[in-house]
C-alpha cells in the first residue's frame, strides 16, 4: 500500500512496466531450439526432435490434402513449445486465458498462425491436432466449429491408430442403442468453449463418416470445403448436403453402428 | 483504494500487452490482415442483385450486422443481416467494390452474369472477425490428478476404516453383552448351588 502511494514506489512501478515492455517476453536465452523449416518456425524451451515433428506435420498436410482438399499454404506458422505446463500457463495466462483448460492452443490473428504446447507424452498428438486447425484456417476463410474440431480430432491420430481409437467404441455402442450423434445439434454449438468431450467425439464421428463411408460422402465434404475456400457462403453443411445429395446423410446412423475405417497397412519391419 | 485498483488494472493491462506483443506472440499483429488481402470475384444477379452472408470465423451467421457496399471510397448501399447472416442489395453495378462490416472489409470484383468468370461466387462470405483461439481439449494436470486421486483414496479409506471401526465396536459391545449374560448365568448357578448345599442335610 505505502510503496504505491509514494513517489518512489510509483517510479519503481513505471520502471518495471517499461522494462517489461522493452525486453521480449521470450528472450533469446529462453529458447533452446529456434529453427526454421520452410514456413514453419519452431521455438522450444527444451530439446525436441524437430525432424520427427516436421515429419508428423507433413503427414497431416498430405492426408488433409488427399482426403479433404485442404492444402497447406506458404503462410508463416509458429510453434512454441514449453518445457512444462507451468511454464506454458505462465507465458499464456495473461493473453490467452483459454490456455488454462487446454493442453495446446492454436491462435490465428489475421494471416498469422501460432501453436502453443508443452512437453508431455501427448505432444505429437497435440501438435497434429493444432496443425490441422492451422491448415483448415489457412485454406478456408472460416470453418464451421464441428468441422474444424472434427477434422482436428481425426487427424491428431496417425492413420493406423484410428481403428483402435477409444472414441470408436463409445460412438458404436451408443449408436447401437439408438443414440447417434446429430449434425443439427453440432451445428448449433455457439462457441468452442461450449464444447465438452461428447461434442468433440460427435464431431469426430461425423468427420469419420464423411471421410470413410463412401466416395460420395468424401466428395460431399470436399465440395463443401471447396465452396468455402472459394469465398462462397454455402450455409450449414446439413443444408448443403440436402441440396447436393439428399440420401447420403441418412446413412450416417448405419455408419455410426459400425464405425469402419479403410484398411491400412502397417510395416512389420522391426 | 480506488486509485490503487485503477493502477493495478492499468498495470495488468500493460503487462498483458507486453506479454502479447513481445516474443513469438508479437507476430500476431493487426497489420497482418492487410497482407492477406485478396479480391473476391462475385457474380451479380438480375437487376444488380447481391446477397452476402456475414459469418464468424467459426461459421456462425451474424445477425444484425450492418454491411456497406463501397465503391471508390464512397458508400453506395447499406443493408443489415438477418438471422441467417444474409444481407441483400439491388441495383449494384460491375466493378471493384468493398463489402464493409464492423469486423473488417472484403474486396470484391462484381461481375454481370454474362461476363462473370467461372470462379465467381454467388453469395460471398464476409468474415466478421480476425482472431481465433482453438485448443486441444482435455488439459491433463498431473498434480491435480494426483491430488484428486489422493483425495478419493482418502475418502474411500476413511469410509472403509469407519466401517471397520463400527464393525469392531459392534463386536466388542456384543462380546460385552455375551460376557455379562454369561456372568449373570454363572451367578445364578452359584446361587442355586449354594441354595442346594444349604438345603442338603
Amino acid at each position: 500500500m505505502t510503496w504505491c502511494s509514494s513517489g518512489t514506489g510509483l517510479r519503481t512501478l513505471l520502471m518495471c512496466v517499461l522494462t517489461l515492455c522493452c525486453v521480449p517476453a521470450g528472450g533469446s536465452d529462453r529458447w533452446v531450439v529456434q529453427e526454421q523449416r520452410g514456413s514453419l518456425l519452431m521455438y522450444s524451451e527444451f530439446e525436441v526432435d524437430t525432424e520427427r515433428i516436421t515429419a508428423e506435420l507433413s503427414e497431416v498436410d498430405s492426408e488433409l490434402a488427399e482426403t479433404t482438399g485442404i492444402r497447406a499454404t506458404e503462410g508463416r506458422v509458429e510453434i512454441v513449445l514449453f518445457a512444462s505446463r507451468q511454464s506454458y500457463l505462465q507465458y499464456l495466462s495473461a493473453s490467452v486465458p483459454q490456455a488454462a483448460a487446454r493442453r495446446a492452443i492454436f491462435l490465428k490473428n489475421g494471416e498469422i498462425s501460432q501453436i502453443y504446447a508443452y512437453n508431455s507424452r501427448s505432444l505429437v498428438v497435440d501438435l497434429r491436432h493444432e496443425m490441422t486447425h492451422v491448415r483448415v484456417h489457412q485454406h478456408m476463410p472460416y470453418a464451421p466449429l464441428w468441422l474444424d474440431e472434427g477434422l482436428a480430432e481425426y487427424f491428431e491420430e496417425e492413420e493406423a491408430a484410428r481403428p483402435r481409437s477409444s472414441r470408436r467404441e463409445a460412438v458404436r455402442w451408443k449408436a447401437r442403442v439408438g443414440i447417434s450423434p446429430t449434425l443439427s445439434t453440432l451445428e448449433r454449438i455457439p462457441s468452442a468453449e461450449s464444447m465438452g468431450a461428447e461434442e468433440y467425439r460427435n464431431s469426430w464421428a461425423w468427420v469419420c463418416f464423411l471421410i470413410n463411408d463412401s466416395a460420395g460422402s468424401r466428395q460431399l465434404l470436399q465440395g463443401y470445403v471447396r465452396q468455402i475456400h472459394r469465398g462462397e457462403a454455402p450455409g450449414k453443411f446439413s443444408e448443403y448436403a440436402a441440396a447436393e445429395n439428399s440420401g447420403l446423410l441418412s446413412r450416417a446412423n448405419s455408419y455410426f453402428r459400425k464405425m469402419t475405417f479403410p484398411l491400412t497397412f502397417v510395416s512389420s519391419e522391426e | 483504494m480506488a486509485a490503487l485498483k485503477n493502477l493495478k488494472g492499468v498495470f495488468s493491462l500493460v503487462l498483458a500487452a507486453a506479454v502479447l506483443f513481445q516474443g513469438p506472440l508479437a507476430i500476431a499483429g493487426a497489420a497482418a490482415d492487410e497482407a492477406g488481402v485478396r479480391v473476391q470475384d462475385v457474380r451479380l444477379g438480375d437487376g444488380g442483385l447481391l446477397t452476402t452472408r456475414v459469418v464468424t470465423l467459426e461459421g456462425q451467421p451474424v445477425e444484425g450486422s450492418q454491411v456497406t457496399v463501397e465503391y471508390q471510397g464512397r458508400a453506395v448501399a447499406v443493408s443489415e443481416t438477418n438471422a441467417d447472416g444474409l444481407a441483400a442489395f439491388r441495383g449494384l453495378r460491375a466493378g471493384q467494390h468493398r463489402l464493409i462490416t464492423a469486423g473488417g472489409a472484403t474486396s470484391c470484383r462484381f461481375w454481370t452474369v454474362e461476363k462473370a468468370p467461372p470462379t465467381a461466387v454467388n453469395t460471398p462470405a464476409v468474415v466478421s472477425d480476425v482472431r481465433l483461439v482453438r485448443g486441444q481439449f482435455g488439459a491433463f494436470n498431473l498434480p491435480m490428478l494426483v491430488y484428486a486421486g489422493v483425495a478419493i483414496a482418502a475418502v474411500v479409506i476413511g469410509i472403509d476404516a469407519r466401517n471397520d471401526a463400527e464393525d469392531a465396536n459392534a463386536a466388542a459391545l456384543k462380546a460385552q453383552a455375551d460376557a455379562a449374560a454369561l456372568q449373570s448365568e454363572l451367578t445364578a448357578l452359584e446361587q442355586r448351588v449354594e441354595a442346594l448345599e444349604d438345603a442338603s442335610p
